[in-house]
């Protein structure tokens, strides 16, 4: 059988749609991608469903610039009348950027970009930009996060190093009206860095009234 | 009004709140303000639960459409946060708002709540309250909406009555946005609250609480302790106000818009797929069921009119299944033919079609296969009681053959997992109509398995869900008793005992909540106090079973001179005055004692829309008949 046409599809998640899961961005992708009428692949079996694979998960509350999914189509539909078709079915804040044909035995999303480029927007009030690189930069020196993991009733803490994890930054800078802070991860298999825990982890720190107000992946990158 | 965008202040919540996405909005197919430039009357159709069960609600999704199509309503929705929102919204003084945006909830014109069933009551109050609109309707003044109800509810509104201005009896599409327009017309005259509410009793379903005078009449039951209150009635104040409302219907089924507009949620719903209303009503008769009494006469949609939405819907929404509801799709008359054609265009392309529920004799093995698709999950089936006696008694005209070849065709057909439901305290049952319960789903299981293929392994799986019977306001048993906590006990003793130990999972659904809803579905407007004493005390979410606050309830019914356990289990005087006398569904109420006396005696009554009329009184009320496809054929023994 025909394996067909996998393209590749880069998309946005802008303004309150940072708010979905990672399920419910992959179950509304495949419904833009049925309304787009795309003659997508479905799997054989008892449970037939779209041949569609998402790219590594973002924390709720995390917008993108650039995720992406690969899609089989079972003919081939020109890459440019693909794209007009999603951004026609996708709702403003979940939006298709770009697609294009890979080849089928391309590396998946997860292996192919396994760096994240992250921007985190922070209302500091009053607070000197100084006390927070400062809070980032003690922060980095420990070395590690503590992340809480609950499971039914059971919890477990897991340490997160920083080593092979955070691979750039963090660079505080202030902006006219708010704090950005940049930094890099690498998701390998033995489990990433989470960027908005890495976050809370420095402002705990900094033990001063500055909360979150965006987090985006700038962009998925190769190593 | 619409100067407030409250979702800057939401937005700051949603990084402590469970699922974020219930309260995003925005959503593919809401219509939004630039749509509805013109509109002046603004409008919010209301869920008194959380977004995945209010969003999933169809009648919702058809009566915004409805309003929406006006030109000069634009409808929003609200549903009732999570509690973790709810404590936060509390906390930083954020009052509820509409999801499309973010408006106020108490500056709307027109908030519209669907009253599902009767354990929504205390959701009711805390949604009034997080919207910090009065609770009572004679707290109200002109600058608050006008707070309406509709839905299931409606058909006995007493419990429900001092929270609402108005309450909408019967089906929605025409009465909403009549009133809607009407009290349009009135406030742009300048008419004060009183005479607004004094206009719209005049609209044919709408009926006005505030507008009647209420009594109290004795229950005369010697389970009832000396002292504790009865039910009221109530009667109009004045001669132009109706003594009598009567539902209102929608004549031309298949003249609506079988498509309404859709929205397609982020968050998972309780039903996430396309759902197509194939046909409305459900005349099989079944005397514990209130929707077979309420929304008679059967309508049936045309089926090339249910395919072309199905198409139509799957392509604007994006789902992947759809479900082709009603009260019981198997009975509609070409269902068949419906379920055939759509497979054949569905096959190959990973979309299914399922249905909501199945009747036993119904469900042959055709439909068995061709209900849902290429997906088999379990196979939900009724027969809710254990014996044919007292089957017979409730007019749920099924027969063990019936049942026992309706299972084994499905396993043929693929089906692996079957649920069945059952009910014990119905009028009239014995323990060995309870222990018939276990006899009849070990014959249910042992058939199921002799009946899967030879080298296929013999796995199947037998959900049984067995729930305290709950005597509802217009149906034939309206006047029946609920059995008290020890005849519960034993006959709970009765079934385990019937069951096998292995194989079969036996659930017993909490009787607690039966309680609350048996008094509710029953009681009159006495019943307000103790859904307001209920909710002071913390009462909210009584059908979550995790939040389900009995102590509450309980509570609550000493202070109002209602005790809980024995208002249900009273039994009500044939005859008397009832809470709901004023509002009629048109069934008459001679056919209702009619039908019980026929209960007592074990006797069937048919379903009209397969043979000839019983005389329920629907049909010559509103002028009308079933409206049938074609003719309906039985299947199974009550062929
Ligand atoms: S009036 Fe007769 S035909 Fe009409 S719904 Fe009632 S029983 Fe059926």
């Amino acid at each position: 059988m025909s394996e067909g046409f996998r393209l590749r599809v880069k998309y946005q998640i802008t303004g309150r749609l940072a708010y979905l899961s990672h399920l419910e961005t992959v179950r509304s992708m495949e419904r833009i991608v049925r309304r787009a009428r795309l003659p997508f692949a479905i799997t054989e079996g008892f449970n037939p469903h779209m041949k569609i694979a998402f790219g590594p998960a973002l924390p709720v509350g995390a917008g993108s610039r650039g995720e992406y999914f690969d899609v089989r189509l079972s003919e081939y539909v020109d890459p440019a009348i693909a794209l007009e078709a999603l951004q026609g079915s996708a709702p403003e804040n979940l939006m298709p950027i770009a697609c294009a044909y890979c080849a089928h035995d391309a590396d998946s999303i997860d292996v192919t970009y396994p760096v994240s480029v992250w921007c985190a927007v922070l209302d500091a009030g009053d607070v000197p930009v100084g006390d927070i690189e400062q809070a980032f930069s003690q922060l980095v020196e420990t070395g590690f996060i503590e992340v809480v993991k609950t499971k039914g009733r059971a919890t477990k803490v897991k340490r997160v190093e920083f080593e092979g994890r955070l691979i750039d930054g963090p660079h505080v800078a202030a902006g006219d009206d708010a704090v950005t802070v940049e930094f890099t991860t690498f998701q390998g298999s033995d489990g990433a860095l989470r960027p908005d825990k890495f976050i809370s982890a420095a402002l705990e720190g900094a033990n001063a009234d500055i909360s979150l107000m965006s987090l985006t992946r700038m962009e998925l990158c190769e190593n | 009004m619409r100067e407030s965008n409250l979702w800057q202040r939401y937005a700051l919540l949603l990084d402590q709140v469970e699922k974020p996405s219930r309260y995003l909005g925005q959503e593919w197919g809401s219509v939004t303000p630039a749509e509805k430039e013109g509109a002046d009357y603004h409008a919010v159709l209301a869920y008194p639960d959380t977004y995945e069960i209010g969003q999933a609600n169809q009648a919702i999704a058809i009566l915004y459409d409805c309003l929406n199509a006006n030109e000069h309503i634009y409808c929003e929705r609200a549903y009732l946060p999570w509690v973790d929102m709810i404590a936060l919204m509390r906390g930083n003084g954020l009052p509820l708002a509409s999801l499309e945006t973010y408006t106020p909830v108490r500056e709307f014109d027109f908030v519209g709540i669907t009253l599902p069933h009767e354990l929504c009551a205390t959701n009711v109050l805390e949604f009034l309250d997080l919207a910090g609109i009065p609770l009572h309707t004679d707290q109200r003044g002109d600058d608050d909406p006008l707070v309406c109800a509709g839905g299931p509810c409606a058909y006995n509104p007493e419990p429900f009555a001092p929270f609402f201005d108005v309450i909408f009896v019967g089906e929605g599409e025409e009465l909403d946005v009549e009133a809607a327009l009407r009290h349009r017309e009135l406030k742009a005259q300048g008419a004060s609250r009183a005479q607004i509410l004094r206009e719209l009793a005049c609209i044919e379903g709408v009926y006005v609480p505030s507008l009647y005078e209420v009594t109290e009449q004795e229950i005369r039951d010697e389970r009832l302790a000396p002292g504790a209150r009865g039910y009221t009635t109530v009667t109009p104040r004045d001669a132009d106000v109706p003594a009598r409302v009567e539902k209102r219907i929608i004549r031309d089924f298949d003249a609506l818009p079988a498509l309404p507009r859709q929205i397609v949620p982020y968050c998972e719903l309780v039903h996430d797929r396309l759902a197509i209303e194939i046909l409305r009503g459900c005349n099989r008769g079944c005397r514990f069921c209130q929707a077979g009494m309420i929304y008679r006469p059967v309508r049936e949609r045309n089926a090339d009119t249910v395919i072309a939405a199905v198409m139509d819907g799957l392509v604007a929404t994006g789902y992947d299944e759809v479900s082709l509801t009603s009260l019981s799709s198997t009975d509609h008359s070409t269902i068949e033919q419906m379920l055939r054609r759509l497979n054949r265009s569905f096959s190959g392309t990973g979309k299914s079609v399922s249905l909501p529920s199945q009747r036993v004799d119904a469900l042959g093995i055709e439909l068995a296969r061709l209900a849902a698709g290429e997906k088999k999950g379990s196979l939900t089936l009724a027969p809710e009681a254990g014996t044919q006696r007292l089957r017979d008694c409730i007019n749920k005209g099924v027969s063990e053959d019936d049942l026992l070849r309706a299972v084994t065709g499905a396993v043929e057909a693929g089906w692996r997992g079957f649920k069945l439901y059952f009910m014990i305290g119905l009028p009239g049952e014995t323990d060995e109509d309870v222990a018939g319960i276990g006899a009849l789903c070990r014959r249910v299981y042992a058939a199921a398995k002799d009946a899967v293929p030879e080298g296929e392994p013999r796995n199947i799986r037998l959900n049984v869900s067995v729930a305290l019977f709950i005597p509802k306001a217009m149906t034939p048993f309206q006047w029946d008793r609920q059995i008290s906590l020890p005849e519960i006990s034993h006959r709970i003793e009765v079934l385990r005992a019937s069951f096998p130990k292995k194989g079969i999972n036996l659930h017993w659904h909490d009787s607690d909540t039966s309680y609350v809803e048996a008094v509710l579905a029953r009681g009159g407007r006495e019943c307000a106090e103790l859904v307001e004493e209920a909710w002071r005390r913390g009462a909210r979410f009584d059908a979550w079973t995790e939040q389900f606050a009995f102590a509450a309830w309980e509570q609550a019914g000493d202070v109002c001179g209602i005790p809980i356990m024995q208002r249900a289990t009273c039994e009500y005087e044939e005859g008397a005055p009832l809470p709901w006398s004023h509002i009629s569904a048109g069934v008459s109420e001679e056919f209702l004692r009619a039908e019980r006396a026929r209960a007592g005696a074990g006797e069937k009554t048919p379903d009209c829309s397969f043979t000839s009329c019983s005389q329920c009184g629907v049909c010559p009320l509103f002028g009308m008949t079933n409206v049938l496809e074609a003719t309906r054929v039985l299947r199974g023994e009550c062929a």
